[in-house]
């Protein structure tokens, strides 16, 4: 009898759950799956921007990349921004949560401020940041006069330019690791913290030994996040060094945009991105598989 | 081994009051139990003792040292929390060593020691899991077990046994005893269950809205119960109340007219009342004897309990009130009968209007 029941309520209820999923569906078909679906299709052709030319070419697409040194040292360049942007601004961010993780006004005020830089669109924050590093009238360069230094130009600098993207990313990324660490650390419960303090605990010992081992499952999520993010750096590089000096900061998201929007080589352009699309799987696929529960 | 010495203890959390004026010693190698019912303060008064909140006023003494600027590891206590607060990443064997070693006591000694707790409490076989792969009951031992390893001057016990079930309470009672026993150590214990308090105890303070209500031996506050609240907080099933007013009172003892009812001769000095004062009679269910006839008060079964030794009675009087009273394992009584109860006047508890208890009269 009741399997009866059941089953009279399942076609209405999956049909019910079906229109309510239908909105989205849509829209992820719609953005999602039709354009990757069609990346694949024009990565195995050549194909122009604006022109006609749509001639199938197989891996050649693919093969070309393996030649390619803009392709190679923008890869390289990707590679290089997200070692040095992800490892700083877990740290970072971990840094500011467990200063910021106590219950005062003042705290909060200053969790709003911090994570407030990450509403800013690239443009905003770009415009911020060469204004600071403007090397006659920036802050930094008062800043290093002020020490009796001579004023830099970081952006032009072939060694500093990478770096300097880096600092301003951690500033204007540095609000969402910093909530995912607070939240992580609300978790911990307080009576912990107090048994450390009854075991002669020094806070180095305590944060060793409580506070890091507690929050692994959120630091590995930060750094994966942060990963799939940072690979895909494009605004920035875009807004504040073009790529330059001397090709030392293109990247891999700006050399896919050149090749399909100024050399009209979308087939090509699309074939970079497959590869991209891969990096970050394997990084989603690394975090699922390492963050799955009961461990 | 460390005596602890609370003067004038005041407590607030922003605006209101936790705590007021508490005042207790307790003494080297005693079990003290504080108990009181939930939110009237007891893990605040623990803490204080542990140095993990400071008083807003009134001053800690540890063996007569004033101890209010003393940093907790410094105090030489060690408290099990509540929910056991075990360091989730750590093994047992880790959180029991954890303190030694951050003392900078050597791997080997912080081992022997650990084992040494490990045997006395039975778990040597947990001594490579973690909390998560232990029971409640073996959480709690290795809890203790962290706290025994220091060999701390005062232990603190913040109701250690409220997340075990009833047998593992009993047992883990009993354990704490014989530990108490074979140490002598000090120890202060939080509980809001009066069972735990009555056994456990050397002496236990009672606790209400943050004031200390009576301190005293077990046997002695359940026999004389300064004021209604420790009367009717000590003792399950609790103690009946009847309302009344004063008809006579002597040297040799009181009468009490019971509202709407007879009246009652109790052994309580009342001479500071005037006549006709309100009081309040108590009396407690297991003094209270029902029989067919001839008692002074009189009423309907309602519910009858058969606990298998003991058999609890549940009355509608006549006069309006319900009363409790305990008959033998194979009370004939049932649901519906008219009964009659009867207690001796030396059985009978007597507060004034405000609720403070009048003198018994101990019977020689
Ligand atoms: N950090 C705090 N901030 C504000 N009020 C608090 C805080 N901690 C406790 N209180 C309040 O202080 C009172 C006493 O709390 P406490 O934890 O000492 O009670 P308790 O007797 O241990 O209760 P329980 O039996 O439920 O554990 C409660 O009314 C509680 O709401
Ligand atoms: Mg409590």
């Amino acid at each position: 009898m009741p399997v009866r029941i059941r089953r009279s309520f399942r076609a209405p209820g999956s049909l019910a759950a079906f229109l309510f999923l239908a909105p989205f569906l849509a829209f992820y078909g719609a953005f999602l799956v039709v354009p990757l679906l069609l990346g694949a299709w024009m990565s195995l052709h050549r194909w122009e921007l604006l022109g006609d030319l749509r001639a199938y070419c197989g891996s050649g697409n693919y093969l070309r990349m393996l030649r390619d040194p803009l392709f190679r040292s923008s890869l390289v360049h990707s590679a290089q921004f997200t070692l040095m942007a992800v490892p700083t601004i877990t740290a970072v961010a971990l840094f500011l949560a467990l200063v910021m993780n106590r219950p005062h006004r003042l705290y909060a005020a200053l969790r709003s401020i911090f994570f407030a830089s990450g509403a800013l669109s690239v443009t905003a924050v770009t415009l911020i940041w060469l204004m600071v590093l403007n090397p006659s009238r920036g802050l930094f360069a008062r800043f290093m006069a002020a020490l009796g230094f001579a004023p830099v130009d970081l952006l032009a600098d072939p060694r500093l330019a990478m770096p300097a993207l880096v600092v301003t990313t951690l500033w204007w990324g540095i609000g969402f690791p910093m909530v995912l660490f607070l939240a992580g650390l609300q978790q911990i419960p307080r009576e912990l913290y107090e048994a450390a303090k009854l075991d002669h605990a020094s806070p180095w010992t305590t944060f060793r030994r409580i506070t890091l081992p507690s929050l692994r499952r959120t630091i590995l999520l930060v750094l994966v996040v942060e990963v799939i993010l940072q690979f895909q750096v494009f605004g920035q590089v875009l807004l504040m060094t073009r790529g330059g000096p001397a090709n030392r900061t293109r990247v891999l998201v700006q050399y896919i945009y050149e090749t399909s929007f100024r050399d009209w080589q979308v087939g090509y352009a699309a074939s970079m991105s497959m590869l991209l699309l891969l990096v970050m799987s394997v990084a989603s696929f690394v975090q699922l598989r390492l963050s799955r529960p009961g461990d | 081994m460390a005596s602890v010495r609370l003067k004038g203890i005041t407590h607030r959390y922003q605006r209101t009051e936790v705590l007021r004026d508490i005042t207790l010693d307790i003494e080297d190698g005693e079990l003290m139990v504080i108990v009181g019912p939930s939110g009237c303060g007891k893990s605040t008064l623990l803490r204080i003792i542990a140095g993990l909140e400071r008083p807003s006023g009134g001053d800690v003494e540890i063996d007569g040292v004033r101890v209010n600027d003393v940093e907790p590891a410094q105090r030489g206590v060690a408290m099990v929390f509540q929910n056991f607060a075990l360091y989730p990443h750590m093994t047992a064997a880790e959180n029991m060593g954890f303190a030694l070693r951050n003392l900078g006591t050597s791997a080997r000694e912080t081992d022997a020691r650990v084992r040494e707790t490990a045997r006395l409490l039975q778990l040597e076989p947990l001594l490579d899991r973690l909390p998560g792969q232990m029971s409640g009951g073996q959480r709690q031992r290795v809890a203790i077990g962290r706290a025994l390893v220091r060999n701390p001057r005062i232990f603190l016990f913040d109701e250690p046994l409220s997340s075990l079930d009833a047998q593992l309470r009993i047992e883990m009672r009993a354990e704490i005893a014989r530990l108490h026993q074979r140490f002598g150590s000090t120890m202060v214990y939080v509980t809001h269950d009066q069972v735990e308090a009555m056994t456990l105890a050397d002496r236990i303070a009672i606790l209400n809205a943050g004031k200390l209500e009576q301190v005293g031996a077990p046997l002695d506050l359940y026999r004389s119960p300064r004021n209604l609240f420790v009367a009717r907080f000590l003792g399950a099933p609790r103690m009946n109340l009847l309302e009344g007013e004063l008809a006579s009172a002597s040297a040799a003892g009181a009468e009490v007219r019971v509202r709407g009812g007879p009246v009652l001769r109790v052994a309580a000095i009342a001479d500071r009342l005037a006549a006709n004062a309100r009081v309040t009679l108590g009396i407690r269910p297991e003094h209270l004897r029902p029989g067919p006839s001839a008692g002074d008060l009189e009423g309907q079964v309602s519910v009858v309990e058969r606990l298998g030794d003991r058999t609890l009675v549940h009355l509608d009087l006549d006069i309006g009130a319900e009363v409790l009273c305990e008959d033998r394992g194979e009370s004939p009584i049932r649901v519906g009968e008219r009964v009659h109860v009867h207690a001796p006047a030396g059985a009978f508890h007597l507060f004034d209007e405000s609720g403070i208890a009048l003198p018994r009269i101990v019977a020689a």
